[in-house]
């Protein structure tokens, strides 16, 4: 099977395995695919698997972990994408952004130092033109003060800060696709809309594909083109986010969303068993 | 209840300003002590090595602050002079240890599997031995004096620097900005040198002071035994051994230079002790 032109990164088969005698299948045969400009959401509890499938994609699962199954990128989708490719693809064909920026910022550099170590390596870049371009940066992601930002450590910023910093390395190299891993969990509401607003608006301009991975249906509802739902390990449904929530298929999806506080229990207002 | 916090911070606040004076203490040691085998030669009253033997053996006064030695050499200025010796070896020993073990550690750590494997069981397989009896038998083999002791102290060091090391590179290798600097796209060994080891080193930084200490303690004692620093160079180790036939009648040969040894040691410890507690925060 090859990836239909419309789609950026497929996972075809992927099983990530805790090695045992029986391995553990902490991501089960999961397939599928991330639209061109579109954001999957990936939802489920804690523990289903949705991390480490995102991590996947990029060959960064933890040791002794290993991954199974292939993914396909859209530029050569005939070619199975090894681990060597998922690692080229880092960087430049896609980015990523962590749960906790605080723990995804190195602490003993400044932002500046951080930001520019990609561009001088990826595209050799130097003195005023490498400043201009990480100020620039911090700018697309809406920070107000871009100089003195760029000047701080990571532990003087505040999380929403931290975030955006984080988004601003991510984008550094114009990736085409952004893999999100809960990055709004670690920050306050208020702070959390601004965030999504702002990937929002990143996804417009730049034509970017996300996958959003959350455990939270009410913040994937609010920035996911199409959710998939993910339950031990295992996908078991993939339906546009409308549809989603208003006509959940699978027993479990049903469960997340009566976990949503202040929704009225959908149980028992019959999908037919 | 509400008395209780305030009264805690106040405690709090009394024990660091307490701790930050020993500090103090300890560079104020070091300091005085590395001025000393700096400026030596225009410090030192007398030729640590010219021999008066009119003057032998004559107890501290005026013109010896310390007394003089069995040769009639003066002791204080033998003291200094020594410190020109044990401070820069104890400072090289502990900097070979450092370099060797911090390569090995980041190796090991960096890499795992077979080569950290193979690193750790050898270290294990040194530490196993009585280290002065290690120490010992390399220096009767490579023949007393101060570059057999620097192989030795190389070949022995390392461990407890790559142990350290290593453990402090397993813990940042899982941190999520590790793995951001990798999904950057740059090299593993940059990964290593520029992300890494700066947030790996702290516990190292920390333990070298300490270790400087205990190399120069090391190199006394075996300057002590002979296998060291041989006479006539002024050396603590060796003062102490050339004092002690006197301990009875004449207790300042022994007394002094095992004072200085003492003394810089406690500066040294409290030096580490307070780069530990602030390193660790």
């Amino acid at each position: 099977m090859t990836g239909a032109p419309h789609e950026l990164l497929r996972a075809e088969g992927v099983s990530v395995l805790l090695p045992g005698a029986p391995p553990d299948r902490l991501v089960d045969d999961v397939d599928v695919a991330v639209h061109q400009g579109e954001c999957l959401g990936l939802v489920g509890e804690s523990g289903s698997g949705k991390s480490l499938l995102l991590r996947s994609a990029l060959d960064l699962v933890p040791p002794p972990l290993c991954t199974q199954g292939r993914y396909l990128w859209r530029p050569s989708p005939d070619v199975e994408a090894t681990p060597l490719d998922r690692r080229r693809a880092r960087g430049h064909d896609i980015g990523m952004i962590f749960q906790e920026p605080m723990r995804a910022l190195n602490p003993s550099r400044r932002i500046v130092w951080t930001l520019s170590e990609p561009l001088r390596q990826h595209l050799g870049l130097r003195g005023a033109e490498l400043r201009d371009r990480v100020l620039t940066m911090l700018e697309d992601v809406g920070i107000p003060d871009p100089i003195r930002i760029s000047r701080s450590y990571p532990h003087e910023l505040s999380g929403g800060l931290q975030q955006r910093v984080m988004i601003a390395a991510a984008l550094s190299t114009g990736p085409r696709l952004l893999l999100c891993d809960e990055p709004t969990t670690a920050l306050d509401v208020t702070t959390q809309a601004t965030i999504l607003e702002l990937l929002r608006s990143l996804q417009a301009t730049r034509g970017l594909s996300l996958v959003f991975v959350s455990h939270d249906l009410a913040v994937i509802s609010e920035i996911a083109d199409r959710v998939a739902v993910m339950s031990a390990g295992r996908l078991v449904e993939v339906a546009p986010t409308r549809a989603l929530i208003e006509d959940p298929r699978h027993e479990y999806t049903r469960m997340l969303l009566d976990a949503i506080p202040g929704r009225r229990r959908r149980g028992a207002t019959g999908v037919p068993t | 209840m509400s008395a209780a916090p305030s009264t805690i911070a106040i405690a709090t606040a009394r024990r660091q300003r307490a701790r930050a004076r020993i500090s103090w203490i300890g560079i104020g040691i070091v300091v005085v002590f590395a001025l000393l085998a700096v400026l030596g030669p225009m410090l030192t009253p007398y030729d640590p090595l010219a021999q008066t033997l009119l003057d032998r053996l004559q107890p501290p006064s005026a013109a010896h602050l310390l007394g003089t030695d069995a040769l009639g050499r003066d002791v204080l200025s033998r003291v200094i002079a020594a410190g020109r010796v044990d401070l820069p070896l104890g400072l090289a020993a502990a900097m070979i240890s450092a370099t060797v073990g911090s390569i090995l550690g980041s190796v090991g750590g960096f890499i795992g599997r077979w080569v950290d494997t193979l690193l750790m069981r050898l270290g294990d397989l040194v530490m196993a031995f009585p280290t002065y009896v290690l120490v010992i038998a390399l220096v009767t083999v490579m023949g007393a004096g101060i570059p057999a002791i620097l192989v030795s102290f190389a070949l022995l060091g390392w461990i407890p620097y790559a142990r350290l090391l290593r453990a402090e590179i397993r813990r940042v290798t899982h941190e999520e900005y590790i793995a951001a600097a990798r999904l950057s796209g740059i090299s593993e060994l940059r990964v290593l040198l520029q992300h890494v080891l700066p947030n790996a080193v702290r516990p190292s930084i920390a333990y070298f002071v300490l270790d400087i200490m205990m190399a120069i303690l090391t190199l006394a004692s075996l300057s002590y035994l002979g296998l060291g620093v041989q006479p006539p160079t002024p050396e603590w180790g060796t003062m102490v051994a050339e004092g002690q036939p006197y301990l009875q009648t004449n207790w300042w040969l022994t007394a002094a230079p095992g004072g200085a040894i003492a003394v810089l040691g406690l500066g040294f410890l409290l030096l580490g002790e307070s780069l530990e507690t602030r390193l660790r925060g």
